[in-house]
């Protein structure tokens, strides 16, 4: 009797201590309350018809939610023409993929106001002639140009590059605003993939600390050897008779430093031009 | 032959007591200095020891495990363990310090007298008790102490010389950046250390029945309370008998004083990244050895159906045994310290990366 009511408040306290742990993980986010806003913001214009009704109203959904979490708008604009907004075209279509998707942002503020700044974009360009060149560029502006830096915008690309590739579309999508979503919460300075910031290695890090504390603490818990040579030592009588240390070779190892090349691996091109906002981009 | 001390005033029993460091009646409350005491240990020796034999009932009983004594006070037979050199009658609990066990061969040279009483020790343990974070709630209650008892337990304390000659191989580690390239340099080094070491009165139990590795852990006693041995100081206490002569325990201060060599010569060599013990010669030689008698408070505590032993130093209080942990407390605590540690994860995180994630 005794015993299982002991274990029922043990098991009281761990579930109590979950509770703090969930609300300590969670908590901020509640508090990121933003005022409902009463126009309806369309966030997803998909000219090259890559989404069926009810994906484009899930994803319009999820940016809505999204915007009412952060305050950023996460827009998607596809086009097989490139022709839905003015700019002057340039020579490069990946250049031409950027002019577009700022002519785009552009049109995007007139229609909402400044208060709808803080954008980042997914600018799909599928080619009419074929299939094979197909590029796709995500930008960061305002804000978010700063928070979705060029190597963020290559990153987030890489990301989705494969969903693209199938022409998973939907698919792709959602995981650009859930990724976005998550490297603008992070300070630019920090590598957002960085396994630091993984949950399931956090959680790993404090179970293996606290697995070490009580082994340990159960290890010494019948007492420690705490006497030792300097316990029993006679300064006065011993001495270090003779001593050499000689020198005898140097081994030199040289290894590479690892340098960040933004989008090398993902096969794409980035460029940061001025007042554009960040870009990040590339075939898929 | 049976020594027992009476008050010259009342006649009563006398004991040492651990407050004053004195013999004491309970009586009529005398003190009498020890030191200031003739040393009974002359009077065994110069005595014939075949004389006490014939003349305490020693003779009418003895096998390998136990030997028979008579109580002067109340002409009890007490049946003692054949190690035991003083205890209390069994029937009116009368201190009595069995001299043939403490005589010749036997005569140990120095004691550490108790410097904590037994209530001074059922406190600190008490307290021990409470502290410990693992144990079981149960085990925590006081009615649970089955008894404590006072020992000085037999050891050996061995001076020493180690004359070590040590050969390593050790190196410096140097790193930094060259133009792209992150370099690592290496350099090795042949060191060489000849020590001439001396130890002061390393210890080592002699008795059988204790646990070795508590023992050990009771270390280090304070040698400033090292006094010249004298019977009465066992007065009211259990004592013990060695069971091991200091050759055949050299072998384990040898162990011990190889390695206070080798870390030794190691610590001279802090400068160094790595450190590879190639080759050493170490000679180990004793200079003195001492029998000695150091204090030991004894607890015996029951739970779940056994005893569970912890022994604590007599002298500076230091408790040492093998506790049962209490596996609910031992999660409840792994899943705090992890909780916590997560905790502080976060807010570090959170500080570098502006975010609860």
């Amino acid at each position: 009797m005794i015993k299982t009511q002991k274990h029922s408040i043990a098991k009281k306290g761990s579930s109590l201590l979950l509770l703090v742990m969930v609300l300590v993980t969670f908590l901020p986010l509640s508090f990121i309350v933003k005022a409902a806003t009463d126009e309806s913001v369309e966030r997803i214009y998909d000219y090259a018809n890559t989404l069926s009704n009810s994906e484009k109203e899930d994803l319009e959904e999820l940016a809505e939610s999204y915007y009412q979490d952060t305050g950023n708008n996460y827009l998607i604009v596809t086009t097989t023409t490139r022709e839905e907004y003015d700019y002057s075209h340039s020579s490069s279509p990946e250049k031409d993929c950027e002019l577009y998707s700022k002519a785009f942002y552009d049109s995007f503020i007139e229609l909402y106001g400044e208060a709808h700044k803080n954008c980042t974009i997914l600018t799909v360009a599928l080619s009419s002639e074929s299939s094979n060149r197909r590029y796709a560029n995500i930008s960061g502006q305002s804000e978010l140009e700063t928070k979705l830096n060029d190597e963020r915008c290559t990153k987030a690309f890489s990301e989705i590059k494969s969903s693209l590739h199938d022409s998973d579309y939907a698919n792709a999508y959602t995981k650009y605003m859930k990724v976005v979503n998550r490297y603008q919460k992070i300070k630019p300075n920090l590598n957002p993939d960085s396994i630091f910031l993984k949950i399931w290695f956090q959680l790993l890090i404090s179970v293996i600390i606290g697995g070490i504390t009580i082994g340990v603490m159960i290890y010494h818990s019948g007492g420690k050897m705490t006497a030792s040579g300097q316990t029993y030592l006679d300064r006065e009588r011993s001495s270090l008779i003779r001593r050499h240390d000689h020198y005898i070779r140097t081994h030199t190892t040289r290894t590479k430093r690892k340098t960040d090349s933004a989008s090398s691996s993902s096969g794409g091109s980035s460029s940061g031009s001025s007042g554009s906002g960040s870009n990040g981009g590339g075939y898929f | 032959m049976v020594i027992q001390y009476k008050c010259p005033n009342c006649g009563a029993d006398m004991a040492f007591s651990a407050e004053t460091g004195m013999l004491h009646c309970e009586s009529c409350g005398l003190d009498e200095n020890i030191e200031k005491m003739e040393r009974h240990q002359e009077q065994l020796e110069t005595g014939s020891y075949r004389d006490f034999i014939s003349e305490t009932s020693h003779q009418t009983y003895e096998d390998d495990s136990a030997a028979q004594y008579q109580c002067k006070n109340c002409g009890a037979i007490l049946i003692t363990d054949k190690d035991t050199s003083a205890t209390t009658c069994s029937f009116c609990d009368a201190p009595m310090i069995l001299g043939d066990r403490l005589s010749g061969d036997l005569s140990p040279s120095k004691i550490i007298p108790f410097s904590i009483t037994k209530s001074q020790a059922e406190e600190a343990f008490r307290k021990w008790c409470k502290k410990g974070l693992l144990l079981p709630n149960a085990f925590k209650k006081s009615n649970r102490l089955k008894s404590i008892t006072g020992m000085y337990v037999p050891f050996w304390l061995y001076d020493l010389n180690t004359r070590g000659e040590i050969h390593a191989e050790c190196t410096k580690v140097h790193t930094y950046t060259e133009g792209e390239y992150d370099v690592t340099e290496t350099k090795y080094f042949d060191v060489y250390r000849d020590v001439n070491l001396y130890y002061n009165k390393i210890p080592v139990d002699a008795s059988e029945k204790m646990d070795d590795d508590m023992m050990d852990k009771l270390e280090p006693y304070d040698y400033g309370n090292l006094q010249d041995f004298n019977t009465p100081y066992l007065s009211g206490y259990l004592a013990e008998k060695y069971n091991y002569t200091d050759e055949e325990l050299f072998p384990r201060v040898e162990k011990r004083a190889n390695q206070y060599c080798i870390d030794y010569a190691r610590s001279t060599m802090s400068s160094y990244s790595s450190v590879n013990i190639r080759h050493k010669n170490i000679q180990i030689r004793p200079e003195d050895v001492y029998y000695t008698l150091l204090p030991v408070w004894m607890f015996c505590y029951d739970y779940e159906h056994a005893e569970h032993n912890f022994m604590m130093n007599g002298q500076t209080g230091k408790i040492v045994g093998k506790p049962p942990i209490s596996p609910e407390k031992a999660i409840g605590l792994f899943a705090g310290i992890s909780i916590l540690t997560f905790v502080i994860l976060k807010v570090i995180m959170f500080i570098i990366g502006g975010v609860w994630i």
